[in-house]
């Protein structure tokens, strides 16, 4: 076995399910997050030989399932608009209709709030919440500066804040 | 079934996931190529064949062009009348729209960084 292939299925071993999760926050369907992944890791691979440690492994590879993943995302969304359709709706559709989704009301509502938000603060949103990374970490795959993130942070709790007080709390 | 708060995957998946995974090292690995010179081999084999079409056809048609002068002229005055159609009254239009996918589409304005809003000002023009 080749070098690349012991560092490649160490990458696949370490980060495939970490990477799952994070993808999943934003496709919100098991079946596209699955095919993404696989589009990911062949990226991956293909990148491989061209990573020379000017970041740490874990930074280059979550940059790369990132930019795939928003790439994807921002086709569905071209697509949806031809199809003279909103792709809030669409993504509140995934998540209700999604069987493998298992948490409660208030976790559904939450998704969907998420879902809402514009994609600088959702991506924020998703890997500081959801993903649990550092700001620094945060900033490292998005190129984005702390005080950037934090402050999309800030106005992205602000939105769901409010959209889950109408919904969870209403008058 | 594995859970992670409020989402779940069927059990197994994530063992499933990386065997699918390793495998893309083991297609994409130098020993499953096949060589350059042989996977290029039939293409220029192709590549080869549509020339000597091409320059024999050309050879042919020259010996003819005189002779078609006159009705290659009456059907470019009728091309021109209407660009869209040939002398035969087929659009040029149809193979090509055919030919154009939704993905072609999506892929093209994602490329040519248009922007959200533009689209839908001009769905809305359609609409309204």
């Amino acid at each position: 076995m080749s070098e690349r292939e012991q560092i490649f299925n160490k990458i696949v071993s370490t980060y495939s399910e970490r990477l799952y999760w994070h993808v999943r926050r934003f496709v919100l369907s098991h079946e596209d997050t699955d095919d993404l992944l696989q589009e990911i890791f062949i990226k991956i691979w293909t990148a491989l030989p061209s990573f020379r440690g000017e970041s740490q492994l874990f930074t280059w590879v979550y940059k790369i399932a990132t930019n795939e993943t928003l790439n994807f995302l921002r086709k569905q969304k071209v697509r949806a608009a031809l199809r003279f359709q909103s792709i809030d709706a669409e993504l509140e559709n995934r998540i209700d209709s999604d069987p493998y989704f298992s948490g409660t009301e208030a976790e559904r509502e939450l998704s969907k709030a998420v879902a809402r938000l514009p994609e600088k603060q959702r991506q924020v949103f998703i890997m500081r919440y959801y993903d649990d990374l550092s700001y620094d970490e945060i900033s490292s795959v998005t190129g984005t500066s702390v005080g950037s993130l934090k402050a999309s942070y800030h106005f992205a709790t602000e939105k769901i804040r409010e959209s889950l007080k109408d919904i969870l709390l209403p008058d | 079934m594995t859970r992670k708060n409020d989402i779940s995957v069927p059990e197994g998946y994530f063992e499933n996931l990386q065997q699918r995974l390793s495998g893309i090292a083991r297609t994409e690995s130098p020993a499953a190529k096949v060589g350059v010179v042989r996977r290029l081999a039939p293409y220029v084999a192709v590549a080869a064949s549509m020339l000597i079409a091409v320059t024999v056809g050309n050879w042919l048609l020259s010996r003819t062009a005189v002779r078609d002068t006159q009705s290659n002229y009456e059907s470019m005055l009728i091309a021109e009348a209407d660009p869209l159609y040939g002398p035969d009254g087929y659009s040029f239009l149809d193979d090509v729209v055919e030919e154009i996918t939704d993905e072609d589409i999506v892929n093209y304005l994602i490329s040519s960084g248009i922007s959200m809003e533009h689209i839908n000002a001009v769905r809305y023009e359609e609409i309204y």
